[in-house]
């Protein structure tokens, strides 16, 4: 029995086809891409082989916007969530009562289609009749035109990719927050510590781990946001473009636009910050186990 | 300071974890709260502490009722049975933080910190994390975090229980060392016999939320107040025989133990401990059934009449399965119960 | 002292219940204003004032939009879609995480890594190739090519894997005295013994395939083969300003999804967790 057999390919052998037709052949194929010139995927016609679509792609401004819009998203939604799913999470756990209803309620934007649920929230975004501004009416302030103005165009996306973000954050904090024993805040109780202090001195560094990976996979996901800006600005990226991100940038290219070659590069762009950030998480992790 | 327990009861449901509790402590003494698991010990300690509220009864430091004063403020040290370090934190940090709580300056603090830790004697480990140090060094910390900010009683949940065989030995002994140095009341909660009759002034036995017996460990040992007690102390167990009484003679089975006692006649639950047989040519005559070798001692199976009992005598004496042998009971070693299995009397 | 205590502890127990309520409130919201818009009349709609709950609802609304756009067939596409992709992926995962946990074969470690780099590349990028590969394949507007690509996980494959590795490696060479063949091993015990797991990743799978939306939008062109979240969109443009039948529209695709949630939350938050702690 402990001699090796190729059985285990057998196995095997569904993911594995599946894997190489549709995820390690189009990563090669986009890289290819990426380098040639004038690509077309109707007749595989390309005109040149070399850096064009690189030169291209950091030449437009669009590019640089998408990368400047994106890392603010990335700044502003990801330490915002963890901040308050954090917060959420810990009192959630000090709950006696209701914890599985609060539970429930806060996971209910991770299992939403954005689609709709972004639907939902340019109607709340409305700038005639949307809740929102009725309610930023109730302290006096006016209209704002979220979704019409480019200056707004960000905030508004912000504040919908955190409320779907939290989610997610909440149910990993929350499930960290049990794996602390009792008894160190029992302990922490006898020591006379005071609640701020248990917060900032026990519960947080005992989440750090967790703190860390929620922040990494929340970037990994930020850099790659597309479906909150179609369904937030209805298949466009806000006015005058002014909510592009990465992803959208790359789908217009290859999509609307049809420079193939271009969307590979960006994609490529793409591919390596999410690879930097994977090896920072896994460093990371693999920190942890280490101890 | 005294502690003093009255009517303590909790109750979860419709179970009374502890029922209806007195109890008093004396000022620098150490008392063993013992009984097996689930009779309300933990709980006990954990009123003491204030972690959990009484459903009734009160609870006096020296003078002052503390019922319903929450744990930081009632002066205690708790020392939990896995010792709740805080893992993330330098030895030194985990002592230290106590003090700073009660925003003592650090340098004062880290100077407090070290003379406890001398007591401990870990003072060479402060930089270290939990994580690096072994099970008898985490519970010196424990001790030492819970000491430092020199509490008015300390209170420890089986301190031993995660400590290997002969570490606890040991450790037993520092606690021991270390109350007696800080001159500290102290309870300690266990369910090893052995453990509280070694390093108490007091034991307190328990039983499914009920105090047994509340005395010092050698009066306790030779005097159980009733046959749970004295089964609960000892190794091995005490023997338990039916036995009659007819004329002041002391018999089971028909073998006569005792002569001349002044006990009405009646059937009687007795106890009587292994090692309080004596080996005597003129005394009851048993056979050997088994015998277990321990070291020091030996330890003979047999028969008295149809009550299995167990005999320890000196490991030197020569014996085998089947040798008949003759026994008697020491003086005052014969436990008699009544029909509620309180202690009557010794014979 | 106690009572100043008891004082604090009573404001902070105010507070955070508050606090909570009110993060409650934001969270659900959009679903509350979602449901509540998609009963209204138009003139309701705009009032200011607006008011949380229609004076009658208006369950026509859903009549209409039901009417307004094929959303039968984009629903039993959707459901089309999600029923294979979700058993495909269920077998492809069983058996790789079996042969991952249990199977001895040269390069298994190899193999291993490598399924699990995978999951550095962002599914993005794969887009662009695979459409050109769909192309290619001459798929484009069918089911197979909604399906076929979304039927191996590397992510589930890597979960189930850890909890097979967590059945003891004696019950496998119990089975072995048995005479037991690996396969049936492996539907007889591993399945029945993870069966909960199993259950976790069929559900994730469940609401990923029901939400997905831009790869569907990519391989479909016409309107019979279109899944509910690209109707919706196509619906939103096309209904302009009738903004109480697109609500109506979006919760028919959200509260599929809310109703299994509610009734299986416990597999779903256990398979969410247990993913998330992986590290």
């Amino acid at each position: 029995m402990d001699k090796k057999s190729f059985k285990g390919y057998l196995y095997l052998l569904p993911s594995i086809i599946i894997m190489l037709a549709f995820t390690v052949y189009p990563l090669i194929r986009a890289i290819i891409m990426s380098f040639l010139g004038d690509y077309s995927i109707i007749n595989h016609g390309y005109s040149s082989i070399g850096f064009e679509n690189y030169k291209n792609l950091f030449a437009d401004p669009d590019f640089a916007k998408s990368l400047k819009n994106t890392s603010i998203y990335v700044i502003c939604v990801v330490p915002a969530s963890i901040f308050l799913s954090l917060v959420i999470a810990v009192l959630i756990n000090s709950c006696k009562r209701f914890k599985a209803l609060f539970q429930t309620i806060y996971f209910l934007p991770y299992v939403t289609s954005v689609i709709a649920i972004g639907i939902v929230w340019r109607w709340m975004f409305n700038s005639n009749y949307g809740l929102i501004n009725y309610f930023l009416g109730l302290f006096g302030i006016d209209p704002v035109q979220w979704l019409n103005l480019p200056q707004y165009a960000m905030p508004a996306l912000i504040i919908f990719a955190i409320w779907k973000s939290m989610a997610f954050n909440i149910l990993i904090f929350l499930a960290g927050l049990q794996t602390i024993p009792e008894d160190i805040y029992r302990a922490a109780r006898i020591d006379s510590t005071p609640r701020l202090r248990v917060f900032t001195r026990i519960t947080v560094p005992q989440l750090a781990p967790m703190i860390v990976y929620s922040s990494v996979i929340g970037m990994i996901g930020a850099f790659k946001v597309y479906n909150e800006v179609f369904s937030l600005f209805q298949g466009k990226a806000g006015p005058a473009n002014s909510a592009i991100t990465i992803v959208y940038y790359i789908y217009d290219k290859f999509y609307n636009s049809y420079k193939y070659g271009v969307a590979a590069a960006g994609s490529v762009v793409l591919f390596l910050i999410i690879l930097a950030l994977t090896q920072i998480q896994l460093r990371v992790t693999g920190e942890k186990k280490k101890k | 300071m005294d502690i003093r327990i009255e009517n303590l009861t909790k109750t979860y449901g419709t179970l009374n974890a502890v029922d209806h509790m007195n109890l008093t402590i004396k000022d620098g003494e150490l008392v063993g709260l013992l009984g097996p698991s689930g009779c309300g010990k933990s709980t006990t300690l954990f009123m003491l502490s204030g972690l959990t509220t009484p459903t009734e009864g009160r609870i006096y430091f020296g003078d002052k009722d503390v019922t319903n004063i929450s744990p930081e403020d009632r002066e205690i040290g708790l020392v939990f049975q896995n010792y709740a370090l805080y893992p993330h934190m330098t030895v030194e940090d985990n002592i230290t933080f106590p003090l700073i709580n009660r925003r003592v300056n650090k340098a004062q603090a880290r100077e407090m910190a070290l003379e406890m830790a001398k007591v401990v004697k870990i003072d060479q480990l402060m930089k270290r994390k939990p994580g690096e140090l072994s099970g008898g060094q985490q519970q010196r910390v424990a001790i030492a975090r819970a000491l430092v900010k020199k509490p008015q009683v300390l209170l420890l949940d089986e301190p031993l229980s995660n400590l290997d065989a002969k570490l606890r030995v040991e450790t037993r002994e520092e606690i021991r060392r270390i109350q007696q140095e800080v001159k500290i009341t102290t309870i300690f909660v266990t369910h090893d016999q052995e453990e509280a009759m070694s390093i108490s002034d007091r034991i307190a036995v328990m039983k499914e939320g009920v105090l047994q017996q509340y005395e010092v460990p050698q009066t306790m040992y030779l005097n159980p107040a009733n046959v749970f007690v004295s089964r609960f102390l000892g190794t091995p167990e005490i023997n338990s025989i039916e036995v009659d009484v007819k004329d002041g003679e002391i018999s089971a089975n028909g073998l006569v133990l005792r002569k001349g006692v002044k006990l009405a006649d009646g059937h009687y639950k007795a106890g009587i401990r292994p090692e309080s047989f004596y080996l005597d040519e003129n005394g009851v005559s048993l056979s050997v059934d088994s015998i277990r070798m321990t070291g020091r001692d030996l330890l003979i199976f047999s028969k008295l009449g149809s009550t299995p009992v167990r005999v320890l005598v000196h490991s030197y004496i020569q014996v085998a399965e089947g040798d008949k042998f003759g026994v008697s009971v020491r003086e005052g070693h014969i436990l008699i119960f009544d029909g509620q299995e309180k202690l009557i009397g010794r014979f | 002292m106690t009572t100043k205590r008891k004082i604090v502890n009573v404001i902070a127990a105010i507070l955070k219940y508050g606090l909570l309520i009110l993060g409650s409130v934001f969270t659900v919201l959009p679903f509350i204003w979602m449901i509540s818009s998609s009963l209204k009349t138009p003139s309701e709609l705009i009032a200011v004032p607006p008011a949380l709950f229609p004076e009658v609802p208006q369950w026509q609304n859903y009549k209409d939009a039901w009417a307004a756009a094929p959303f039968a067939r984009y629903f039993v596409n959707t459901l089309i879609v999600t029923t294979c992709t979700t058993c495909g992926v269920l077998v492809t995962t069983v058996l790789s995480a079996f042969a991952f946990s249990r199977l001895n074969f040269p390069g298994k470690k190899t193999v291993f890594s490598l399924f699990l780099a995978t999951l550095m590349i962002p599914g993005e990028m794969l887009i662009i190739t695979n459409y050109e590969t769909i192309i290619n394949l001459k798929w484009i507007d069918s089911y197979k090519a909604m399906i076929v690509p979304w039927i191996s996980s590397a992510f589930y494959i890597y979960l189930l894997t850890r909890f097979f590795m967590q059945v003891p490696e004696s019950l496998y060479l119990a089975a072995k005295v048995d005479k037991c063949s690996d396969f049936k091993y492996m539907i007889k015990i591993m399945v029945p013994m993870n069966k909960q797991a199993i259950f976790s990743i069929a559900i994730l799978n469940i609401i990923s395939s029901w939400n997905a939306f831009l790869w569907p939008l990519l391989v479909t062109n016409s309107q019979e083969m279109r899944v509910l979240s690209n109707g919706l969109v196509r619906f939103q443009t096309e209904a302009g300003s009738s903004t109480e039948l697109i609500m109506a529209a979006s919760c028919m695709l959200v509260m599929p999804i809310i109703i299994i949630y509610l009734f299986l939350r416990k597999y779903i938050i256990e398979g969410v967790t247990r993913s998330g702690l992986k590290g």
